[in-house]
C-alpha cells in the first residue's frame, strides 16, 4: 500500500470514528503502520500531525452539533470524546475563538470556518502540487475593471469580458477573478472577472471598477490546474491558515491567470492572493 | 536488514533533550524536524567547545533514544534524546543533560540504505520480533550512530543499528 493510499485509508477511519475512544495508536494499526512512521508520513500527506486533525474534526462536528441540535454542551462534548466540559472548551476556543456556549449564542457558522474531512483528492493535490510557501504582500491593492456577476455565471462574464478586450489584449498579459462571499458564507457568490485598470483606463459603459480592500496579502503558487484552483483554497483556508499568525480578513480571494481572457490558459501559471489579517489571541 | 540478539552494559549518556511531536513543524526525514533541529543544536553545542566540556568515553558513537510516555499513543508526542557516552553524570553543563540507558538484552538490527527511511518499526514488530521468538519493551527504543551513518541527505550509503530492549 502506497502512503498516499495508507493516509487516505487513515482519514476514512478517523471520520468513522469522530464519536468512538480512538487512540493515534489505532489509527496506525488500522493501516498497518508503527505509530512513529504513521505520524511522520500522516504530516507529511497533509500538513497536520494527527492529533490535531482529529481534534479539529472532533471540534468542528462538535460545533456543527451544537448549531443543529438542542443537545446540551456537556453532550456533545463526551459525543466527540472529550473528558469534560473543560478541555472541550479550551480545544474549542483554541480552535473557533469562542466558547461553545458563545457559539451557540451566535448561531451560524463563519466563512469557512469548519474543517470538512480531507478527501484523497485533496492528499493527492498537497502531494502534486505542495508544499506551499505563500508571499507576504503587505498594504496590497488592486485597481480592477471588468465584469461583475452572481452566482456561477463565469463563462458567461468571461465571455463578456473577452468581448471588450478586443483591441486591447496585446496589453493584457494577466488577468484576474476576485471572488467574494458577501454574507460570509458559501451560499452567495459575487465574482468579478476582470483586468487591472490600467489595460483598460477608459472604463466601457458594460464594465465596472473595483479597488480591492487593502491588505496583507498572502500568494500562493502553483495552484495545479484550474481544476485544483478549490482544492488549494480548501487547502489555505483549512490547513495553512489554521496553523499560521494569519486569519482571512475579507471572505474573498483573488486568482490571477496569466493569460488573456478569450485565449488559451497557461494553467500552470495561476496563482491565488488572499487578504489576511493577524490572528489576535 | 540484519538481525542479532545482544546483552548490552548500562550506559551513562550525556546530550540534549525534546518532548513533543517532532513533525508538527516538518515531517519526513527533514532536517527541519524536530529530530533535525536537535542533531542541528547538538552538532553547533559540540563544535563549539561542548566535546572538550564533557566527560567522554566514546566520541566515535552518538545515540538517538525515542521514549515513549502514557500520552504518545494518545497525542503522538514522546520525547527525543540524542548524545554520547560519558563516564559519568555529576556535574553536566547546564546546557546537557543527563540519561542512563538501561542494560540487559536488547535485538540489534542493521538497517541500510532506503531501509533507514521506511517504517522498520512496523516490521521489526510484526515479522523480526516474532521471528526470533522475542518480546519487545515497548517503552523505548535506541538507535545508534557510527562512522556508518553518512549523514540524512546520503541514507543510500548509510548504516544504522536499531537496539530494542527485550522483555526478559
Amino acid at each position: 500500500m502506497s502512503d498516499l493510499a495508507a493516509i487516505v485509508r487513515a482519514l476514512d477511519f478517523i471520520e468513522s470514528h469522530l464519536q468512538t475512544a480512538i487512540t493515534l495508536g489505532d489509527v496506525a494499526d488500522a493501516v498497518a503502520y508503527s505509530l512513529y512512521h504513521f505520524c511522520r508520513s500522516f504530516k507529511n500527506a497533509t500538513h497536520y500531525t494527527p492529533y490535531d486533525y482529529l481534534m479539529r474534526r472532533r471540534i468542528a462536528e462538535a460545533a456543527r452539533a451544537l448549531l443543529q441540535t438542542a443537545a446540551k454542551v456537556t453532550d456533545v462534548a463526551f459525543d466527540y470524546q472529550f473528558n469534560n466540559l473543560e478541555t472541550f472548551s479550551r480545544a474549542f476556543r483554541r480552535v473557533l475563538g469562542q466558547s461553545p456556549s458563545q457559539w451557540r449564542q451566535q448561531g451560524q457558522t463563519g466563512y469557512r470556518q469548519l474543517l470538512p474531512p480531507l478527501t484523497s483528492a485533496h492528499v493527492e493535490h498537497i502531494a502534486r502540487c505542495g508544499p506551499w510557501q505563500p508571499t507576504e504582500l503587505p498594504d496590497f491593492t488592486l485597481a480592477l475593471v471588468g465584469v461583475m456577476t452572481l452566482g456561477d455565471r463565469d463563462a458567461l462574464a468571461w465571455a463578456w469580458l473577452s468581448r471588450e478586450l478586443v483591441g486591447v489584449a496585446s496589453r493584457c498579459e494577466s488577468c484576474y477573478a476576485w471572488v467574494c462571499h458577501p454574507r460570509g458564507d458559501e451560499r452567495e457568490r459575487a465574482i468579478l472577472v476582470a483586468v487591472t485598470a490600467e489595460v483598460l483606463p477608459k472604463i466601457p459603459p458594460g464594465l465596472v471598477r473595483k479597488d480591492l480592500p487593502q491588505a496583507t496579502y498572502l500568494r500562493f503558487a502553483p495552484v495545479g490546474t484550474a481544476r485544483d484552483l478549490e482544492l488549494l483554497r480548501d487547502y489555505i483556508d483549512y490547513v495553512w491558515l489554521p496553523q499560521s499568525d494569519y486569519c482571512v480578513a475579507h471572505p474573498c480571494y483573488l486568482v490571477r491567470y496569466a493569460a488573456t481572457p478569450g485565449l488559451p490558459s497557461s494553467e500552470s501559471d495561476l496563482e491565488v492572493c488572499v487578504p489576511v489579517k493577524r490572528r489576535q489571541n | 536488514m540484519k538481525a542479532a540478539l545482544t546483552e548490552q552494559p548500562t550506559r551513562l549518556l550525556a546530550g540534549f533533550d525534546f518532548f513533543g511531536d517532532p513533525f508538527r513543524s516538518h515531517s519526513g526525514w527533514s532536517a527541519d524536524n524536530e529530530i533535525g533541529r536537535l542533531w542541528q543544536r547538538w552538532g553547533e553545542y559540540w563544535y563549539s567547545g561542548g566535546m572538550a566540556e564533557l566527560p567522554i568515553k566514546d566520541l566515535t558513537v552518538c545515540y538517538e533514544f525515542h521514549i515513549y510516555h502514557p500520552e504518545t499513543l494518545q497525542t503522538g508526542e514522546f520525547e527525543v534524546f540524542i548524545g554520547v557516552e560519558v563516564t559519568q553524570l555529576a556535574d553536566l553543563p547546564l546546557a546537557v543533560v543527563g540519561k542512563t540507558l538501561p542494560g540487559g538484552r536488547y535485538a540489534v538490527f542493521t538497517l541500510t540504505g532506503e531501509e533507514i527511511a521506511s517504517d522498520w518499526i512496523w516490521e521489526l514488530d510484526h515479522a523480526w520480533l516474532p521471528k526470533l521468538g522475542v518480546q519487545r519493551l515497548t517503552t523505548f527504543s535506541v538507535q545508534r550512530y557510527d562512522e556508518r551513518f553518512k549523514s540524512v541527505e546520503n541514507l543510500s550509503e548509510s548504516e544504522l543499528e536499531v537496539y530494542i530492549p527485550l522483555l526478559p
